[in-house]
């Protein structure tokens, strides 16, 4: 009996023995491709890399303008390539100076605050002004060291015109407030830059005694309004998709946004009255491996007939002075800086904003997140 | 019971039945439901800048990290479930940390190792950081699967004559198929749909789907988001059905073996 | 034993451990220092030290986030096991075309982008989407409910992501049962529901085990879910996370955070480990 068992107790035992050593033959030789492929598959070789630009934009419709009024063109005339990404974030242009492996060039319509932020921490060359010459009919604010104005946006009140047509729509950052006077429902975004200054011109202060901003009294204004905000936005998109769901009747947004939607069939209306005027801004990553052709790039965009044509598919604002006049008629009452638009809006402080930036807005995370 | 299932079906279906009228409703301005119908969403897909493009990418992406996950997942499960209790408890923890690190923070990690390596923006670095993610799912399903079996199944196999090989292939890989298929599904669809990590590491011609997907929402709804909602879907359910109809005659072709009781 | 035995008997019994090579490979090198390079900055960065903790545990944002983020995740882990046993149950059980039918259901989720799923939710739980439209066309209501921009809202849309890992999990589990026990118990004399307590339960307990383990610990990492489906009120973990290292490029801090939720979860892993280490396997049952 015991021969017997020992012999089927052996041959198991040839039958696992068998079994693992077929499954390590496989393992080795799946360990090995696995690590050994990384060096098979070389990279796409960014061969010439002088004539090749990586710019990197928002997408989108003003990724669509970007291309059409500036990249193509440039292409054209200089001969170099244009790569586009998107999603200039300044995380990642951190992550890329971090490691010492730079591949972007532009950054395209980056918010002046970010600008300033990725100052703050080394992650921008400064703009190379001997390149970029045609700065003498910018609006001055546009000129920095660390980056040039692409466009002028303006954060407006949004309204349905459905809902609040003919008349009755907020006029004012009062009117936002006054929920009794002005009734419907309101989002409002999750940010603090920009909504403190909308508390502070609904509580009475004159626009140009905005800055510095009394932090505390906008946070009082703040909590009159929260409990009438529906909806606290997190996305760019999501106010235009409230308010032409008929979800929200009015809310903040950018008015390029919110031309596009209208163009389109969506039943919105902007107010220009005590908007808010933001600079979006070109910027070069530190170190990026093209500097030299971006700032060609720069310069490129800063003329007023290429300008005037991106602000007319896209309406934010050109920085050159004179793009204004060379938009059609038409066009021109959809521009934040369109003079009879211009004239009742607001300037974002991005400088006073950069150094408070980061806390203003976990203090405002914390204020939203609370009862 | 049947109730119970049909309901939790139809959650699960909800917004897909929203999504796939949206895809023939054109641009995305109106409102639901949808008031014309349009195939500018396909249009989109097709012509756009580089849907189809992602498309190719991400498959050929998550297909990859498929197969090596399973081959991993297999090795490792075996490994675990043979080893000594302590090697077990430890390993058990291991499996689980690429899925308890939240997943931005792994991506900063994986964007640095991956440019050390020179292999930023490029499908192998797709590869690489994916990987990762998806062989916990697989090591955890397939070794679910192998506790599952029953051993005295294999030896008794063993005892009539088998040799190994054919007590794998006969017996223990069709007991295991249902495990093996779920780690296999689990790690091609988290390395399909991985997004976050996407946002650090692609590069101008490695851009995968979801990724495209995201910026399109994020900063304008491209109607085309619909479309390929829609045939990804179609797809599923297509290969499925085919699925079904194949194990159907093959079923009627074998006579039907009962377990001794 | 003849000599040339001996090396055999070495590799048989450290073959267990060559066949976890890979693996481990893979966690270590393309895991775990890289992220370990990340973590660190949260003691070394700006200055070496634990400052970047104590400004955690310090602000009252982050206390709240930390519970909303593991009641949530506890939420939608025990829903989903109630929501999937019936259906792994019913797949285990129907017929080949019918099962492939409901895989199909449940795998039409996992093959929409999550941001489109959460568009296609907003559409039908908002003030003005189809529950509320439907709800007052059939004079149920007088006015809209909120249902968006809830906590609800938030453990719906992840539930809804994570259900299929659970249902799966189950359904492997469950497809490994001999169907003979459960006649065997009821030949006994023994009723339905204990059946189910006594036999069905335990043996598919591994795979709720997994499915829980997998469903719980992705719930922890979402941010998408409680940005758009929730109020800020709903902020959790990763969305403070992702605030650091986009807005305030504060990587430390970050770091700082991701390392207390890594500590945190671990030692609830570690204990469900020792909880279940005794769950019954397939072969000790018999």
């Amino acid at each position: 009996m015991s021969k017997r068992i020992r012999s089927t107790v052996a041959s198991d035992q040839r039958v696992s023995n068998r079994k693992r050593r077929t499954l390590l033959k496989t393992g080795l030789a799946a360990g090995t491709l696995g690590v050994a492929a990384p060096y098979v598959f070389v990279p796409k070789a960014l061969a010439q890399r002088t004539k090749e630009l990586v710019v990197v934009h928002w997408g989108g419709a003003g990724g669509d303008a970007n291309r059409k009024a500036y990249f193509e063109p440039f292409s054209k005339e200089t001969g170099i390539r244009i790569t586009e990404q998107t999603g200039p974030g300044m995380e990642k242009v951190k992550a890329q100076v971090d490691v010492g492996n730079v591949n972007w060039d532009v950054l395209v319509d980056i918010g002046a605050f970010r600008m300033f932020q990725g100052m703050q921490q080394d992650l921008l060359e400064k703009i190379d002004y001997n390149v970029v010459t045609n700065t003498k009919d910018l609006l001055k604010y546009a000129v920095q060291t660390y980056g040039v104005g692409s466009n002028v946006g303006s954060e407006v009140i949004t309204f349905n015109t459905k809902k609040l047509g003919s008349g009755k729509q907020p006029k004012s950052w009062a009117d936002f407030w006054n929920v009794s006077g002005v009734p419907g429902h309101r989002a409002m975004h999750q940010k603090a830059f920009g909504n403190l200054e909308m508390a502070l011109i609904a509580d009475g202060v004159p626009p140009d005694k905005l800055y510095p901003l009394d932090v505390e009294r906008a946070f009082r204004k703040l909590d009159q309004l929260k409990p009438k905000i529906d909806v606290w936005t997190t996305t760019y998109d999501q106010p235009i998709r409230l308010l032409t769901d008929g979800e929200v009747d009015m809310a903040p947004t950018w008015n390029a946004r919110a031309s596009s939607a209208a163009e389109k069939g969506a039943p919105l209306g902007v107010e220009w009255n005590q908007g808010f005027l933001y600079y979006d801004m070109w910027s070069v990553p530190k170190g990026a491996p093209n500097a030299k052709a971006a700032m060609q790039f720069i310069n490129f965009c800063l003329d007023a007939k290429r300008q005037a044509e991106f602000a007319t598919m896209y309406p934010y604002g050109p920085v050159n002075t004179k793009a204004i006049d060379m938009i059609p008629a038409s066009a021109r009452a959809q521009q934040p800086t369109a003079p009879q638009n211009y004239e009742k809006q607001i300037l974002f402080d991005d400088q006073w904003w950069a150094p408070r930036l980061t806390s203003l807005t976990e203090r405002f995370a914390l204020w939203t997140a609370q009862k | 019971m049947r109730a119970a299932v049909a309901l939790v079906l139809l959650f699960l279906l909800a917004p897909a039945l929203i999504v796939v009228p949206l895809s023939f409703a054109g641009d995305a301005m109106t409102r639901f439901p949808p008031k014309q119908f349009s195939f500018l969403a396909y249009q989109n897909y097709l012509h756009g800048p580089g849907w189809v493009d992602s498309t190719v990418f991400s498959l050929t992406m998550a297909g990859t990290v498929m197969v090596l996950a399973v081959v991993i997942g297999t090795l490792t499960a075996y490994g675990i479930v043979k080893a000594s209790r302590r090697v077990r408890r430890t390993l058990s923890i291991l499996v689980l940390l690429p899925m308890m690190v939240p997943t931005i923070i792994f991506a900063i990690a994986v964007y640095w190792l991956l440019a050390d390596l020179k292999i930023l923006g490029t499908l192998a670095g797709f590869i690489v950081a994916n990987l990762v993610l998806a062989v916990p799912y697989a090591v955890i399903t397939i070794r679910n699967g192998i506790e599952g079996l029953d051993p005295s199944l294999a030896k008794a196999a063993s005892t009539l004559g088998a040799r190994p090989a054919r007590v794998f292939v006969k017996v223990t890989a069709p007991l295991l198929f249902p495990a093996l298929a779920a780690g296999a599904l689990f790690a091609f669809l988290v390395a399909f749909d991985e997004v976050v990590v996407a946002q650090f590491i692609s590069g101008s011609f490695a851009v995968p789907l979801p990724k495209r997907m995201w910026d399109g929402i994020l900063f304008r709804w491209d109607p085309a988001i619909s479309a390929i909602s829609t045939i990804q879907i179609a797809i599923t359910v297509a290969v499925l059905v085919m699925l079904g109809l194949l194990h159907r005659r093959g079923q009627h072709a074998q006579p039907r073996t009962e377990t001794p009781s | 034993m003849p000599r040339g035995a001996d090396w055999r008997h070495r590799l048989r019994r450290r073959a267990p451990l060559v066949a976890l090579l890979p693996f481990v490979l893979v966690i270590v090198l393309l895991f775990a220092l890289p992220t370990l390079r990340v973590l660190s900055k949260s003691v070394l960065e700006p200055t070496p030290g634990l400052a970047n903790f104590a400004a955690v545990f310090a602000n009252p944002l982050y206390q709240q986030v930390f519970w909303t983020t593991f009641r949530v995740s506890a939420m939608v882990t025990i829903i989903s096991i109630v929501l999937a046993y019936p259906v792994a149950r019913f797949a285990t059980e129907c017929a080949p075309l019918t099962r492939n039918v409901v895989f199909a259901i449940v795998l039409v989720p996992f093959w929409t982008s999550l941001l489109v799923r959460i568009y296609g939710w907003t559409f039908i739980l908002q003030r003005t989407g189809i529950i509320n439209e439907t709800l007052q066309a059939l004079g149920l209501t007088s006015a809209p409910i909120k249902l968006m921009y809830t906590e609800g809202a938030v453990v719906l849309g992840i539930t809804h992501y994570m259900l299929p890992f659970m249902i799966f999990s189950i359904y492997v589990a469950l497809k490994a049962i001999d169907p003979n026990l459960r006649k065997a118990a009821m030949t006994m004399g023994a009723r339905a529901p204990r059946v189910f307590l006594k036999v069905t339960l335990p043996l598919a307990l591994p795979g709720i085990v997994t499915g829980s383990l997998l469903v719980f610990i992705g719930s922890l990492g979402f941010f998408v879910t409680p940005a758009l489906m929730g109020s800020p009120r709903q902020m959790m973990l990763a969305n403070v996370i992702t605030f650091q290292v986009q807005e305030a490029l504060d990587w430390p801090k970050a770091s700082a955070i991701a390392t207390v939720l890594i500590i945190a979860v671990s030692i609830l892993a570690w204990l469900y480990f020792r909880l279940v280490d005794r769950a019954p396997r397939l072969a000790e049952a018999r």
